[in-house]
């Protein structure tokens, strides 16, 4: 049996972070916490070491990609997936400049989420 | 074929160039230089060849992705934006980490996806690929591989899917993916497309890889409807790459000649390069000889017909011994090289405008001080930008020009270097050093100091391991390091500072630590020697003008009150008889000078010191020990030790 991987959500709307809870519990993936905000998820990164984070791009204070910037710093292996809406692609792009795995597009198509995770897990 | 021999001398050139590359782009930083770009251009081919002749892919291609972007500059296709030029530190930065690494773990770190994906991209067209033989062909024949196990140059194609929002961020993921398999050749679109969005739904570039890696790399990558990887050239093309011909494969192998390409320079003189394990153990052998030689004068000195030949022998070992101490000389430039791009980048993060001037970079010193001066060094100038250097509103406010000048300058004096950090900046704090002093319980709250006397307290322990010095806008912080580092040499340091207008740092060296000038005293029947460079000067004294205040035995000397230390409680025990008539060396260090009793002066001498491993607490206070010439072994003394239980009690003398 594999061990579930860990997974860190941070996004700063509630019906967001519950959506994903749900896609990737039902795939089967643990998911070890959740943040609303930049310190937060730094803090629980720091707590958990997740195996992934799924950040948003859009949130008030520190921004996703700052966030990414100092996860990256705090842990150069840092798998992060960022969770963008359309219209953000000059962001995306310098998200993955950075260091993300990869992204996902709002509004989430279930399975594209699972292998987009899964992906980027390799 | 194995390299690793010439990897020492690798490393040493890689350092040199890189050196180069850092000092042209902070030329081109200021202005538009074609010399430095002809030089950064230079350097960095030179880089490129070494490290691909040596195998060290990660190197080589960053320097070739590096002159690639040059050629371009050079031949005014592109603009070299300051994006650009901070990008080209960043490289730089790299290829600095990757020999780091070579040095310390004999490897390449491998090579992390980050920024430096944002190098590939519109310097790589095919015409641009020059043959780089960098990976021997490989031992096992290639039939007996699987096709797609072998690596070559194989060309991607792909489509990305319908339903695909944000086509430039896939590509992106894509284009990473596959540019870390191996070196990709004219990707369409380019990295500057894609990254400006300038995309469709295909994307197709060069790659030389495993193909099997790229169908790995492609699977793992979302959005893509289909790909195709085909061989990219027929053999005898670029295949040639992959398998050279026998005579090409000979040049490539002998490992001579690719080394001695990339050391040449044109201009310096001819030089060796030698370890400088064989050039202590050569002045260990010269000093030996010295030695001898003094055995064999003394020896001589009743035969008449050997005068002639000792006196040639005198000379001789002289000469041997001057060029092999000028040998160990290397200019301060070496370090000093450092610091222009470190307060670049310090003054940046401050927010402030600092300009670093140089002087003196020429004068040398012995290689083991150079290496042991460098963090003082580095401490000083961070507290000069830090603390020193108001910020841009402020200095304008003072009349003064918002960029900050610090000066570096290094110069000998006799057998001493001085190494001076001037800054024109706030100047020390002497209200809040006093403040600190008193709260730290260095100083007496009523005690009344001199500005030179505060400024000397920020060399101080005390005052700054506390937490809240930081506070002090002047400095303070660890610079108690600095000075035991810099008195660990036989060097000491001082300070000047007059408010809002700047402080001055002295630091002084001794040219060299492996032979000084020695006082050799006589005590309780043994021979001891001084350094002379602590001596102030030598008296005369009687028992009867002893007196002990408190504790501490003194003498009123010119009017002055000299604290004196009995050389024999030092080294035998305590309780020895003393004679009515002692001499006296007074020994000056920093601003403190105190006198030590000893049986009897024997004279001056050069010598030679030998380090010697101690095991036992007593010898803490010996430097080292020397030979003389009838073989004797001597202790030297160590006056840091020696007059380390007053510096401790300076403030409280002082108050």
């Amino acid at each position: 049996m594999f061990r579930k991987k860990r997974i860190l959500i941070v996004d700063d709307a509630t019906f967001m972070r519950m959506m994903i809870r749900d896609i990737l519990t039902k795939n089967n993936f643990e998911v070890v916490g959740e943040a609303a905000n930049g310190e937060e998820a730094i803090a629980k990164y720091k707590e958990f070491k997740p195996d992934l984070v799924t950040l948003d791009i859009t949130m008030p204070g520190m921004d996703g990609v700052t966030v990414l910037k100092k996860l990256r710093e705090h842990d150069p292996s840092a798998r992060v997936v960022m969770c963008s809406a359309m219209g953000q692609q000059a962001m995306v792009v310098e998200a993955i400049q950075y260091g993300a795995r990869d992204f996902i597009n709002k509004p989430f198509h279930p399975q594209k989420v699972v292998d987009t995770l899964r992906k980027a897990l390799q | 074929m194995d390299y690793k021999e010439y990897l020492p001398v690798f490393i040493e050139e890689s350092k040199e160039n890189i050196q180069v590359m850092t000092d042209s782009l902070m030329r081109l930083e200021q202005q538009e230089d074609r010399e430095a770009i002809n030089e950064l251009f230079r350097a960095t081919h030179t880089l490129k060849g070494m490290s691909a002749t040596m195998g060290y892919a990660v190197i080589s291609d960053l320097a070739h992705e590096l002159e690639n972007y040059l050629h371009q500059i050079r031949s005014q296709e592109l603009d070299l934006t300051p994006q650009l030029i901070s990008i080209f530190f960043q490289a730089v930065d790299e290829i600095d980490r990757q020999i780091k690494a070579l040095e310390e773990t004999g490897s390449c770190r491998t090579r992390e996806l980050s920024w430096l994906e944002s190098l590939c991209g519109p310097g790589e067209t095919s015409a641009s690929l020059e043959p780089i033989p960098i990976e021997p062909p490989p031992e096992i024949e290639p039939e007996k591989l699987a096709d797609s196990e072998i690596e070559d140059f194989f060309r991607v194609t792909l489509r990305l899917s319908n339903d695909c929002m944000l086509r430039a961020a896939r590509l992106l993921t894509i284009y990473r993916q596959l540019a870390r398999l191996g070196e990709m050749v004219d990707p369409q679109p380019t990295l500057d497309d894609i990254v400006s969005s300038r995309v469709g739904d295909t994307f197709t570039c060069i790659i030389n890889c495993r193909s099997v890696e790229i169908q790995d790399a492609l699977n793992n990558c979302m959005e893509i409807e289909e790909y195709q990887v085909t061989r990219a050239q027929a053999k005898g093309n670029l295949g040639d790459l992959a398998e050279p011909e026998p005579g090409l494969t000979q040049s490539h192998e002998s490992p001579g000649e690719p080394i001695v390409a990339a050391g040449y320079k044109g201009k310096t003189s001819p030089s060796v390069r030698v370890d400088t394990e064989k050039l202590d153990h050569l002045l260990n052998l010269v000093s030996e000889l010295v030695i001898n030689k003094t055995t064999i004068q003394q020896a001589a000195s009743g035969y008449s017909g050997l005068a002639d030949g000792v006196e040639h022998l005198h000379r001789l070992t002289g000469d041997l011994q001057t060029i092999v101490m000028k040998m160990r000389m290397i200019p301060v430039e070496t370090v000093f090289n450092r610091f222009p791009r470190m307060v670049r980048d310090i003054a940046r993060s401050l927010n402030k405008q600092v300009s670093l001037s140089i002087a003196g970079a020429e004068t040398e010193l012995d290689r083991t001080i150079i290496e042991d001066i460098v963090d003082p060094l580095l401490h000083i100038l961070r507290n000069a930008i830090d603390h020193g250097i108001e910020a841009p509103e402020m200095r304008k406010k003072r009349d003064k020009s918002p960029q900050g000048q610090i000066t570096l300058k290094a110069y000998q004096t006799g057998n001493q270097v001085v190494i001076e950090i001037s800054d024109d900046g706030e100047g020390l704090a002497f209200p809040k050093i006093r403040q600190q002093a008193v709260a730290a319980g260095l100083i007496a709250h009523n005690a009344e100091l001199s500005e030179r006397d505060l400024a000397g307290l920020i060399f101080a322990t005390g005052l700054s391991t506390s937490d809240n010095v930081s506070d002090i806008s002047g400095r303070g912080v660890g610079l108690d390091v600095a000075r035991r580092a810099i008195e660990a040499m036989g060097g000491s340091i001082q300070v000047v500072s007059r408010r809002q207008q700047g402080t001055t740092f002295r630091i002084l060296l001794p040219l060299t630590l492996a032979i000084i000038q020695g006082l050799l005293v006589e005590c309780a029947g043994e021979i001891y020697v001084f350094p002379l460079s602590y001596i102030r000067e030598t008296e005369v004294v009687y028992r009867r003008d002893l007196q002990v205040v408190g504790h501490q035995e003194i003498v009123v000397f010119r009017g002055r009150v000299l604290p004196v230390l009995r050389l024999s409680q030092i080294v035998t025990s305590p309780g020895q008889p003393v004679n009515d008539e002692m001499s006296m060396v007074i020994l000056r260090h920093g601003d403190r000078e105190v006198g030590i009793l000893v049986d009897d002066l024997l004279g001056q001498q050069e010598i030679v010191i030998k380090n010697v491993s101690w095991g036992s607490d007593f010898f803490r206070s010996f430097l080292g020990a020397t030979i003389m010439g009838d073989g004797r072994v001597v202790l030297i003394l160590d006056v840091n030790t020696l007059l380390a239980p007053f510096r401790e009690k300076e403030g409280g003398l002082v108050g």
